[in-house]
């Protein structure tokens, strides 16, 4: 059942365009991440679904409700900033509990409110202390909880993590993950961390430009982008990509020859050149393995594997390979490749062949 | 920072003969109110104790009424300007807010017609009818203001002014010499009494006539202010629920509270200095503190610890001032409101 | 914008109307009335019923020498006292960026004089100019002078106004170049440093230049407030010798409320808003000049 949903919604500054149409829909009690490269629209789609932007065209609908002309406040939604917009001279206490005491909840509920939230959090040392004495992870979770308090019917999240630093952000998604599943609320989240949107959420969004490249679960993103963009936004280090020619069963990258898996072999048995895409960490012993060499020109020990940043025929390269891989640089150094996890895109649309 | 010793000491030095040359009337004014009159009368005194014996004599007297009414114009003077100040910074933040959160667009010709049909409407009332001249200026007022409201929603051809605009056509209200004003709104006041609404020497005239006269202040000063406030945070208000008003009364003022004590001291000083429009609406009631002290001049003559006194009187709430706006300008706090 | 964005945006006007009515009504509407009077005779005493003269009024202030010497008068007071005080004002505020010793010991006594009531400033100046019993002749006196009339005589008194004005306003200059001073980027007086550009020439070269457009606006400020002056003559000299030392708002005033003369002085002030637009017009078409060809 479908609990929000934007639906043909479009956005324009003045003469620029950002939103083309664009329908998405958020199923009950769903944690969607939002993910694209900076300028994307992330934040414009998110406020437009909190209302604090208004649609050029199209329409918001939660719960069934058409909300394109409801205020903020009265769309039952709570969002948590990026840079935690907490009320400065109030205290913890004061800004979890202000909603509610200007709503006229009575005094008993709000404490009983505030205090539950606060165990949740852990915030219970903190709860007279203003905002200014508090660290970046306190903070947010003080956001965290000032949204959660309110039993909103979503929670809108605006990369709330960025202003963290790498430790906090690991454990605070996690703990947000948690919080969302255990109280059940549907969830959008922006986020430009791609790391973030592959495990937090239950469906991710790769926007580009105001479009929806794909939306699906972290492992068909994974397993199958829908087009290059998403399959080198998704997944660190990025997927390597040559432009090959096929030839009886086979891709050519320059002399060198790698044989297809018999299925892809037919698949494109009718086509000249493709886009042939391999991720870094699929370069190992497989059932189906090419070998294909390359020169390599930083080496990158990591401890529990290898980077090799190099060249094939010329073209930038980027290979996953075991610690004592014997390679050294401006030696060429033959990998194998995992054919059965190879990827393959049109040139011209760049989509998923 | 400057690395080099002999500017250094021109600095230094230039600072300390200004110190001398602003501080020097202060002491003396300072030290002449604890002078006795022989102290004053038989050439200048310098040093108290040394030069002559300081007494409270002229607070006793000043205080006591002897050399008229005291209490009178310090109690008008504090009740106008708190309650101006008060007011004036309210609206003008209330206005301030308005500027920085929303666009306003408003027709160069819608303008220019509400100038003219006013103007025009109130030569022809005035000479046209036996009207009295409040009742012109509100007929012309509550016919001209709707009308051009509603043009301004029409697709008038010609410029559209923006915030800057509306901001500058505040600020600009003080390039007016005050004395084009002053006589037309004693004579409008006059002419108010006539109807039954006395302002001239009255709490609500002078109220009034302050407060328009700290906006154009008040509405700079706090548009600067409140671009500082994150507009994130009353976002967040405003996904809680929580009404528009609201949100500026509990959320956006507190957050701006230096700003509003620096711009409610600018403006405090400016009204509690005022003296010409004191000057020309006030008669006795409601006669200010400046009024009181130009009186002293022809009343007191040389007598001066007496004039030392009233003079002390009015700067002492302003040393306080001075010294909240010192603070905030170590703080850097006012390097924002200039661009 | 659609609609409901317009909608919610209604709560803008409840901002705004109050301020922009009382202002409307306190300043616009009494101009409008000034300048209908300004046609007619209007006098109170003896009251006369209104009578349109078209420009006689204008005509007749135009050609009083009383107002070119208002005029004269006002412009000399305030060309003088804001050049002394830009000069001083930033002087002083460079010093106190430098971080000159003691910066905090001056800070209020620097402030202080701009929130004095200017009539306040005038009786002290009343008494430290006092021929007999006032310090500044006795220390002249002292160094051998001798005493000045400086209170009865036009030109030591327009001078003792200038120096007043002086002595009031330079805190407002300081206060603002300081800020402004304070605003500037780091980065470029750190690199002239290291390129190793003098004193001097680092500030005009940088400083002067880049404080330009705040320097046209405080000097713009000044002079705009400088020609109300009215409330130091009235207490120091009420205008007097004769009408050496009066200034244009005290003309106005002296012609309105001694003579009830509300024509006359409603056109006397309007002629006074012509002088002060074209003043202000010709300063920031210049201003805008100067500061072109240092951008
Ligand atoms: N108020 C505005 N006026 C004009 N353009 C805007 C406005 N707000 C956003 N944009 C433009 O819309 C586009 C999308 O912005 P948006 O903030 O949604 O990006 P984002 O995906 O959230 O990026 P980031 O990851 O950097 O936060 C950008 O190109 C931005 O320049
Ligand atoms: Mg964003």
């Amino acid at each position: 059942m479908s609990h929000v949903e934007l639906d043909a919604i479009t956005k324009s500054f003045g003469a620029v365009s950002v939103l083309p149409p664009l329908s998405l829909s958020v199923g009950k009690g769903e944690f969607v991440v939002l993910v694209g490269p900076s300028g994307c629209g992330k934040t414009t789609t998110l406020r437009i679904l909190a209302g604090l932007e208004t649609a050029t065209s199209g329409q918001v609908r939660i719960n069934g409700r058409d909300v394109t002309a409801v205020r903020p406040g009265e769309r039952n939604i709570a969002m948590v900033f990026q840079n935690y917009a907490l009320y400065p001279h109030m205290t913890v206490r004061g800004n979890i509990g202000y909603a509610m005491k200007v709503h006229g909840v009575s005094r008993a509920e709000i404490d009983a409110r505030v205090d539950e939230a606060a165990k949740l959090l852990a915030l219970d040392p903190y709860m007279d202390r203003k905002p200014k004495n508090l660290s970046g992870g306190q903070r947010q979770r003080v956001a965290i909880g000032r949204a959660l308090v309110r039993q909103p019917e979503v929670f809108l999240f605006d990369e709330p993590l960025s202003n963290l630093d790498a430790k906090l952000r690991v454990e605070m998604r996690t703990e947000i993950k948690l919080l969302q599943r255990r109280l059940g609320t549907t969830a959008v989240y922006v986020t430009h961390d791609q790391v973030e949107a592959m495990t937090m959420a239950d469906r991710v969004v790769v926007m580009r430009n105001g479009r929806i490249e794909q939306a699906a679960d972290p492992i068909t993103l994974y397993e199958q982008p829908a087009n290059r963009f998403v399959a080198n936004f998704i997944g660190s280090p990025a997927m390597n990509f040559f432009e090959v020619r096929i030839e009886s069963g086979a891709i050519l990258l320059g002399l060198q020859r790698l044989p297809l898996v018999a299925a892809d072999a037919r698949r494109l048995s009718h086509r000249q050149t493709v886009i042939f895409g391999i991720r870094p960490e699929h370069m190992r012993h497989s059932s189906h393995e090419a070998r294909l060499t390359l020169w390599p020109e930083a080496i990158e020990p990591l401890g529990a594997h290898t980077l090799l940043l190099g060249r094939a025929d010329g073209q930038k390269i980027t290979a996953q390979v075991d610690p004592r891989f014997p390679a050294s640089v401006g030696q060429p150094s033959t990998v194998t490749v995992d054919m059965t996890q190879a990827h393959f895109f049109d040139p011209e649309t760049e989509a998923r062949l | 920072m400057i690395e080099n010793p002999g500017l250094r000491r021109i600095g230094l030095l230039l600072c300390l003969v200004w110190l001398f040359f602003a501080a020097f009337p202060l002491y003396w004014v300072l030290v002449t109110a604890f002078k006795p009159p022989l102290a004053v009368s038989q050439g200048p005194t310098y040093i108290p104790f040394v030069d002559f014996q300081p007494t409270m004599q002229a607070f006793r007297d000043a205080f006591a009424g002897l050399r008229g009414d005291f209490i009178g114009p310090i109690v008008s003077s504090i009740l106008v300007s708190v309650t101006a100040t008060v007011l004036s910074v309210f609206l003008g933040t209330m206005a301030a807010y308005a500027l920085v959160r929303f666009t306003f667009r408003i027709r160069l010709l819608a303008g220019v017609a509400f100038a003219v049909m006013s103007i025009g409407g109130f030569i022809l009332l005035d000479s046209l009818t036996g009207l009295r001249v409040p009742h012109a200026l509100l007929i012309v007022l509550f016919t001209a203001l709707p009308v051009a409201v509603w043009l301004n929603g029409r697709a008038l051809p010609g410029p559209i002014l923006g915030n800057d605009d509306v901001t500058f056509w505040f600020v600009s209200q003080r390039i007016f010499p005050p004395i084009v004003s002053a006589f037309a709104i004693y004579l409008l006041y006059a002419e108010m009494g006539k109807i039954g609404l006395p302002l001239l020497d009255t709490f609500g005239g002078m109220v009034i006539v302050y407060t328009a006269f700290g906006l154009p202040f008040a509405v700079w000063l706090m548009r600067d202010f409140l671009t500082t406030v994150p507009l994130e945070v009353e976002e967040a208000a405003m996904v809680d629920n929580i009404g528009r008003m609201r949100i500026f009364l509990q959320i956006v003022l507190p957050m701006a509270t230096p700003g509003l004590i620096a711009t409610s001291m600018i403006v405090l000083a400016f009204v509690w200095n005022e003296f010409l429009f004191a000057l020309l609406l006030t008669t006795g009631d409601w006669q200010t503190l400046p009024i009181l002290l130009a009186g002293q001049n022809s009343s007191r003559g040389d007598e001066w610890w007496a004039i030392s006194v009233a003079a002390l009187i009015s700067i002492g709430p302003m040393v306080v001032v001075a010294a909240i706006l010192g603070r905030m300008m170590r703080s850097g706090l006012l390097s924002g409101s200039i661009k | 914008m659609t609609a409901s964005a317009e909608r919610q945006d209604g709560i803008k006007h409840l901002f705004i109307w109050p301020a922009f009515l009382i202002v409307l009504v306190i300043s616009l509407f009494p101009l409008i009335y000034a300048l209908t009077v300004s046609f007619q005779t209007v006098r109170i005493v003896p009251p006369t019923p209104p009578r349109f003269v078209g420009l006689d009024n204008y005509a007749q202030i135009a050609s009083s020498a009383r107002f070119w010497g208002a005029i004269g008068t006002t412009a000399l007071i305030t060309f003088l006292s804001v050049a002394a005080q830009y000069v001083l004002g930033f002087l002083l505020a460079l010093a106190l960026h430098h971080n000159v010793p003691g910066a905090s010991l001056y800070r209020v006594t620097f402030l202080l004089p701009m929130f004095l009531a200017p009539v306040g400033v005038a009786l002290i100046a009343r008494m430290v100019f006092h021929p007999y019993l006032g310090p500044v002749n006795d220390a002249m006196a002292g160094l051998g002078f001798a005493y000045v009339p400086f209170l009865t005589e036009k030109w030591p008194a327009i001078m003792v106004l200038a120096v007043i004005d002086t002595w009031q306003w330079t805190p407002f200059v300081t206060l603002l170049m300081l800020a402004g001073l304070q605003g500037l980027p780091q980065e470029v007086f750190e690199a002239a440093r290291v390129d190793n550009i003098g004193a001097w020439r680092r500030f005009w070269g940088i400083t002067f230049p880049m404080l330009l457009p705040l320097s046209v606006a405080v000097i713009f400020i000044r002079l705009i407030e400088g020609f109300k002056i009215i409330d130091t003559v009235f207490v120091l000299t009420g205008g007097g010798p004769g009408t050496a030392t009066e200034t244009l708002t005290l003309f106005a005033y002296n012609e309105g409320f001694k003579k009830f003369n509300l024509g006359l002085t409603s056109a006397l002030s309007f002629l006074f808003l012509i002088v002060v637009i074209v003043f202000a017009t010709v300063y920031l078409a210049a201003a805008q000049r100067l500061t072109r060809r240092y951008a």
